[in-house]
């Protein structure tokens, strides 16, 4: 036997104990008992560090369009508020006084609810909203009449969203009107861009600022400036196509608002539309990344790191990989996020591989 | 046991359910754990990590997957993290436990040479790359084919291919420099040649785990 074969033969023989290695006696009655314990207190407050980017890829996807308004279009409210907030006269309220749940009904005047430096939401007259959320995302579910929401611009996806009826409209940093009017929701965009679509589903429609959207209540269809927006037409207006976040809801493929049938796709994503879904993408790894990294007071911490995103002719992304690997925090972060992200649709799709430097 | 059927329950916050999941899949959880590791003494925070990390994500887990190569995933991850970590800790040498103290039963030499050859072979594998260790460790002691291994570390199986092939022989290469492993290759050289050729089927089957 040769050196070479008597070293292999060695490497052979020690994997083959390394396999019966048996793990040492663990206290499993214990260790369950403190797992399902853990389990359920990081259950019960905020879902923060894993389910953050679910969260946050919601909030993405509605921090465009806070403005849905209606005049009394029938939506029925299913509430059960704690709380109700009335103005007989113009008012401000300070967020801080409302509670998660709380029904804030504009009588005569309007009435603004401030969130410090987050955003200032204003119902018209006659109007009114529920408060759903206001931790690091504010929702408001639109009952009637119309809001006016001016967000102020965040790096984290989607800090405010306004629902009304089955419409889901989601901002980062834009001044957006909501209104619900005969059944249907009315989205005009001032500043910044909102994504809107149907609750719980990936945004259909890009609306970017001067725009007017006018969607039937579903947030399926409707019209942007006047372009009527069908179901199986374009649903997407590629010019002012963003990559949006969205919840943990559908990733992938399918789900995506890709026009079927269409005939004029190019053969791959253009570099400009990769550009820009990669800036989103960096973008939220990095909010990921700074939100679940420890670092010790003036410790700097930088990784760099190989993102690689095989693009679905969809202009879904299907696949992600950093190597080396992030921490799992951040991974299922920002893989989370990125599944949201829609590129253009395509032919064959694409890979495409970026480094990405993330500093904490 | 229906593992899929347990997952969606998890999804839906069931936490019975749970429970029977920890519990169908803490070994294989653990062995992963050890294998990647070495001894450690962290093996039972690293479990329950794994665990809870899981209890976290599994809403983000697709149905139409294999379970247990998403929760190879997770595990790898937190072991890697968790290595990461240690590195930035202070380290006091090796702790003995595990290494049996006495001779008290029979063949004990033989045990202790085991335990020092495995560990000694562990140490080795600290030599490799992440990359290389992690896809050896999968497919030489987990027994993975690359297929799945590339799911799990997200890499084209052939990229997997090609970490194996070279863990292999970065491992050869450096075998010699341990001690107990280098005793152990000119103690099987020197039985083959005793012996004559070819060298035992006991050391030349390949042995997927």
């Amino acid at each position: 036997m040769s050196r070479n074969e008597a070293q292999e033969a060695a490497l052979r023989r020690v994997l083959r104990e390394a396999r019966a290695q048996q793990p040492p006696d663990i206290d499993w009655a214990g260790s369950e008992e403190r797992l399902l314990r853990l389990a359920e207190r990081s259950a019960r407050p905020t879902p923060r560090p894993k389910f953050a980017l679910a969260w946050a890829g919601l909030a993405l996807a509605a921090v465009v369009a806070l403005w849905l308004v209606h005049e009394r279009s029938g939506v029925a409210p299913r509430l059960a508020p704690p709380e109700v907030v009335e103005a007989t006269e113009p008012l401000r309220k300070n967020a801080e006084q409302l509670a998660v749940g709380a029904r804030v009904e504009a009588g005569e005047r309007e009435l603004s609810v401030d969130h410090a430096k987050r955003a200032t939401w204003t119902l018209a007259p006659h109007s009114s909203a529920q408060l759903t959320e206001k931790g690091e995302r504010i929702a408001l579910r639109l009952e009637r009449g119309s809001v006016l929401s001016e967000v102020v611009p965040s790096s984290r996806p989607e800090t405010f969203v306004v629902e009304a009826a089955g419409t889901r409209v989601a901002v980062h940093g834009t001044v957006f009107r909501v209104a619900l009017e005969g059944g249907r929701v009315i989205v005009q965009v001032r500043e910044g861009t909102v994504a809107v679509g149907p609750i719980g589903a990936v945004p259909a429609f890009f609306l970017k600022a001067p725009a007017h959207g006018d969607f039937v209540s579903d947030g399926r269809s409707g019209s942007i400036d006047g372009r009527p927006l069908g179901d199986s037409e374009e649903r997407r207006p590629a010019p002012v196509r963003a990559a949006p976040l969205r919840p943990s809801a559908a990733p992938s493929s399918s789900s995506g608002p890709v026009p079927e049938g269409s005939t004029e796709l190019p053969l791959e994503p253009s570099i400009n539309d990769i550009e820009t879904g990669f800036a989103r993408i960096v973008d939220t790894t990095s909010d990921c990344f700074g939100r679940n990294t420890a670092s010790a007071e003036g410790v700097q911490i930088t990784v760099r790191t190989a993102l690689g995103l095989h693009i679905e002719s969809s202009g879904a992304v299907s696949n992600v990989d950093f190597q080396p690997p992030l921490s799992p925090e951040v991974e299922a972060c920002a893989v989370s996020g990125i599944s949201g992200v829609v590129f253009a649709a395509s032919l064959q799709g694409a890979k495409v591989t970026r480094m990405l430097e993330l500093k904490r | 046991m229906d593992t899929l059927g347990l997952v969606e329950r998890c999804q839906h916050g069931d936490p019975e359910a749970f429970r029977e999941l920890f519990r169908a899949h803490r070994q294989d959880v653990t062995r992963l754990a050890l294998r990647m590791l070495g001894r450690s003494s962290d093996l039972e925070d690293i479990v329950q990590e794994v665990f809870l990390q899981v209890h976290r994500s599994l809403r983000e887990f697709r149905h139409g997957a294999r379970f247990s190569t998403w929760l190879y995933r997770v595990t790898v991850n937190v072991v890697l993290m968790h290595r990461r970590a240690a590195k930035s800790r202070p380290v006091f040498g090796d702790a003995p436990d595990g290494l049996p103290a006495v001779d008290q039963k029979p063949f004990a030499d033989e045990q202790l040479d085991r335990h020092r050859r495995v560990d000694a072979f562990h140490r080795l594998l600290d030599r490799l790359s992440e990359k290389k260790r992690v896809v050896f460790v999968l497919h030489e002691l987990e027994g993975l084919p690359p297929g799945e291994i590339a799911q799990i570390v997200g890499s084209p199986v052939l990229t997997v291919r090609t970490r194996l092939f070279y863990a292999r022989r970065e491992l050869l290469a450096l075998l010699t420099q341990e001690p107990a492993l280098a005793a152990l290759a000119a103690e099987l050289g020197a039985d083959a040649a005793t012996d004559g050729p070819p060298p035992s089927s006991d050391d030349t089957a390949k042995e997927p785990a």
